[in-house]
């Protein structure tokens, strides 16, 4: 057993498994063991967010791992939703994938707000948990860091896509790198403002624009942008 | 507020020019490039109020920043100045004209299309005066596709504001942005004297346009005579402080101090293993690369003179140990 610096400081002793796969959940359970913390797995099925929560109550953890793509036999919402959702709850919950390149622009984005950490699942082990686990619980305690503050800032629409069924913008954010395009789904935007979606539209939103990696961007409160009046 | 002494706070922000003026609970900022340090270093001091922003010129990596400036509700900025630049009509100029459109209706910004000779004696703050050396208003309207009057060719960085500070009437500050060949002989031909303790280096040391830049340092140098000359840089960006500048610089100042943001590849070809600890514990980009050299760099103005954070002596044990080849030596 490691007993990881992280996982110490961090001071969570019990972590709630969501996920489906039974091997997936057999080496969270090692990685859970070997850093020194008690595992308990979360049977499903869930219909809802309200019964995770219920069930996580219920289950005396402290903390969740929680594996993003989820069987619908599982639960009725994928791993960000659940990750997310526990996090709002001051839970520290963290995400893990072996779809992190695939699905980073559209379900975790839509919820990345509120997970301070996620890794690929073949990055990880006892250390890669710890550090998230610590650097959500900072979070938590409100020790935001530098890449996760979020601020006003532009965004530009560059074009308008689908992936994967998802409604998707691609967009600059000037403050963050300009020459760099980013994708996030439509629907981060209240619908009230769709009918200005289109190309070159400028809104205005928060961004952690201190971002170092266009995956650990996030978006919220949408507002259109004014156009510049001819004085400058 | 943050702080009743005099302080000018140069900002590692890469490669970039950002500067932070304190003085009596007023602030002033010269540059915001892209790049979240300028805000956060604002935070952490506390300013919630700037008394004005000065933009030297519309490059992005002066001005890209402003945007985020200009948007953020938590910090009031009262007055902007800048000279447009025609030149620039580019998706990032209409960000910031955006911006600046959202900051002027929502937070009563005060945008001042102007950042001329004419402006000196009206932005100072209690203990220090303010001074814009260049461009003069003539050379404003000609705008950076334009020509001076002895019809030598301008661009965006010759009409590159050039601004100096002075303490008890001490000129003790001057932040050339990036001002060139033709900006700097016109510089010379308006003033009689540009003399500053401290030298901001144009153009992040890198070359000037229309020049030798070994005549253009010996020029420069001669005209200013600091006595400390700081380097705004990003680590293998441009490849700044170009060589030859630090020679010449040495030539005509040899007991200068010289010191740049972050380290150039030019003096360490490793980045250092081992955490550096002289930094001030202000924003920094190259912290988290580990690639700071005086980092964000703080100077002090008291009545006896200016201290600066890291001390010569720190900086001196820094780059002896991890920069044998450091241009500064």
């Amino acid at each position: 057993m490691v007993e990881s610096t992280y996982c110490k400081e961090s001071k969570i002793s019990k972590v709630a498994i969501i996920d489906d796969k039974k091997d997936d959940v057999e080496t969270e359970e090692l990685w859970i063991e070997d850093a020194g913390l008690e595992p308990v797995y979360l049977e499903g099925p869930f219909k809802t967010l309200h019964d995770l929560i219920t069930s996580f109550s219920k289950s005396g953890a402290d903390s969740a791992i929680c594996d993003h793509r989820l069987g619908s036999y599982y639960a009725q919402f994928d791993g960000a939703a659940a990750a997310a959702t526990l996090f709002k709850n001051k839970i520290p919950a963290i995400l893990v994938t072996q779809f992190l390149d695939i699905d980073r622009d559209t379900s975790i984005r839509r919820w990345r707000k509120n997970i301070p950490a996620l890794f690929p699942r073949d990055e990880g082990n006892v250390d890669t948990i710890c550090k998230a686990f610590m650097d959500t619980v900072k979070e938590l305690s409100g020790d935001v860091s530098e890449y996760r503050r979020p601020q006003r800032a532009l965004i530009r629409i560059q074009e308008i896509n689908s992936e994967g069924g998802t409604e998707v913008i691609d967009a600059l954010i000037p403050q963050w790198n300009p020459k760099k395009a980013v994708r996030f789904p439509i629907d981060l935007i209240n619908n009230k403002l769709y009918e200005y979606i289109k190309i070159g539209t400028r809104f205005i939103a928060n961004v952690n624009t201190g971002a170092l990696n266009s995956s650990d961007l996030f978006f919220s409160d949408f507002e259109l942008a004014p156009a510049p009046d001819n004085d400058i | 507020m943050i702080s009743e002494e005099t302080k000018l706070i140069i900002l590692d922000v890469g490669h970039g020019n950002s500067s932070i003026l304190i003085d009596d609970n007023s602030s002033i900022v010269i540059d915001a490039p892209l790049g979240p340090h300028l805000i956060d270093a604002l935070r952490q001091l506390k300013i919630t109020e700037i008394e004005s922003v000065l933009i030297s010129h519309a490059d992005a990596d002066h001005l890209g920043g402003m945007i985020g400036l200009l948007l953020a509700s938590d910090i009031n900025i009262k007055k902007v100045f800048l000279n447009p630049d025609a030149s620039k009509d580019t998706d990032i100029w209409y960000d910031f004209r955006t911006a600046v459109s959202v900051a002027r209706k929502k937070y009563n910004t005060s945008i001042h299309t102007e950042l001329t000779t004419g402006l000196t004696g009206n932005i100072d703050l209690n203990n220090v005066r303010v001074q814009v050396l260049w461009p003069t208003p003539e050379i404003a309207l000609a705008g950076a596709k334009g020509f001076d009057l002895n019809n030598r060719p301008l661009n965006s960085n010759a009409i590159s504001a050039v601004i100096r500070f002075l303490y008890n009437e001490r000129p003790f500050a001057l932040l050339t942005g990036d001002v060139e060949y033709v900006g700097l002989q016109n510089l010379i031909e308006e003033h009689e004297n540009i003399e500053s303790e401290i030298l901001i280096f144009p153009h992040h040391g890198g070359l000037p346009r229309g020049a030798d830049p070994t005549k253009f340092t010996h020029e420069l140098c001669s005209y200013v005579n600091p006595s400390i000359i700081i380097f705004s840089i990003g680590r293998g960006k441009h490849n700044t402080p170009r060589q030859e500048i630090l020679k010449a610089i040495k030539e005509k100042l040899p007991k200068a101090h010289i010191i740049c943001t972050q380290l150039s590849e030019h003096c360490a070809t490793e980045i250092p293993v081992d955490e550096i600890e002289h930094l001030s514990n202000l924003p920094a980009k190259g912290r988290s690369l580990n690639c700071c050299c005086g980092g964000t760099i703080i100077l002090t103005f008291t009545e006896s003179g200016i201290s600066v954070s890291p001390s010569p002596e720190k900086h001196l044990e820094f780059i002896t140990d991890y920069a044998p080849s450091a241009l500064c030596k």
